[in-house]
């Protein structure tokens, strides 16, 4: 198994879509059930898993796609 | 939520360390008393004829009745020889001890799957590899005095306990390092 370092990062868009939703990060906690701050954890990018079903309600509250909350930043 | 270990256990284990703290500091303690005062007096049993007894005691002694008592005076060199040993093992196991009920009381307090537990455990592991080398170096010791003494040596006999502690604690740190690196991927779980 390759080193972490040699693959890319996963890069959460949070700030994004919460700025074009005109949500803060606090309403979109109470929202999906989460504590503040394990929605930062997140949000800084920190995070070293997420449940599918954290990520299901999400894009419930957001009004997106995976795709559009995650995308796949290569290490090159 | 509190729970019978918690509340019960882990506390009684605290204090039991406590305790065995207290014992160790007072071993050393006396331990070292013993070596500055110096000389032993030793009783052969009263069953051995006079005549068998003479040919094992140092020059210089005489048997005064069927209880011979054997007086020595040890050197100051070798009664520091005996002092850097005797009180050494006993600060290994005070210091243990205290770093023993460092986990505990992590353990609780609150999670004991923390950093600084494996780095405790690693110290424990240092102490033990420690004592594993004073119980070795003690029937050393005592042999460089008895040949002084022109008294027979004794066989090297080490605990098996202190051969196997080093190494066992040295795997439950990696263990518990393990342990750590779970409950934080857990905790970075969102």
């Amino acid at each position: 198994m390759p080193p972490d370092t040699d693959r890319g990062t996963i890069v959460v868009h949070l700030d994004a879509l919460l700025a074009d939703r005109g949500m803060t990060l606090t309403e979109l906690a109470d929202r999906v059930g989460l504590t503040l701050a394990n929605l930062s954890i997140l949000k800084t990018g920190k995070a070293k898993a997420v449940r599918f079903s954290t990520l299901a309600a999400l894009c419930a509250e957001l009004d997106c796609q995976p795709g559009d909350l995650l995308t796949y930043a290569s290490a090159s | 939520m509190p729970t019978f270990a918690n509340r019960h256990l882990l506390p009684l284990l605290d204090g039991l360390l406590l305790l065995v703290m207290g014992l160790a500091g007072l071993i050393a303690l006396l331990t070292l008393l013993d070596a500055t005062i110096g000389g032993t007096i030793d009783a052969f049993p009263a069953g051995v004829p006079a005549s068998q007894l003479q040919d094992v005691l140092p020059r210089g002694v005489e048997v005064e009745s069927a209880v011979a008592t054997v007086s020595t005076e040890t050197g100051l060199g070798y009664r520091l020889l005996w002092w850097l040993v005797g009180p050494a093992g006993s600060l290994f196991l005070l210091w243990g001890a205290q770093v023993l009920r460092d986990v505990v009381r992590t353990a609780r307090d609150s999670d004991p799957f923390v950093a600084a537990n494996v780095r405790r455990l690693r110290i424990l592991a240092a102490l033990s590899l420690g004592y594993l080398v004073l119980a070795a170096a003690r029937p050393l010791a005592a042999i460089v005095i008895r040949r002084h003494l022109g008294v027979d040596a004794t066989d090297i006999e080490v605990p098996w306990v202190a051969q196997v502690l080093p190494p066992a604690l040295f795997a439950l740190s990696q263990i518990w390092q393990r342990g750590v690196d779970l409950r934080d991927e857990q905790q970075l779980t969102v």
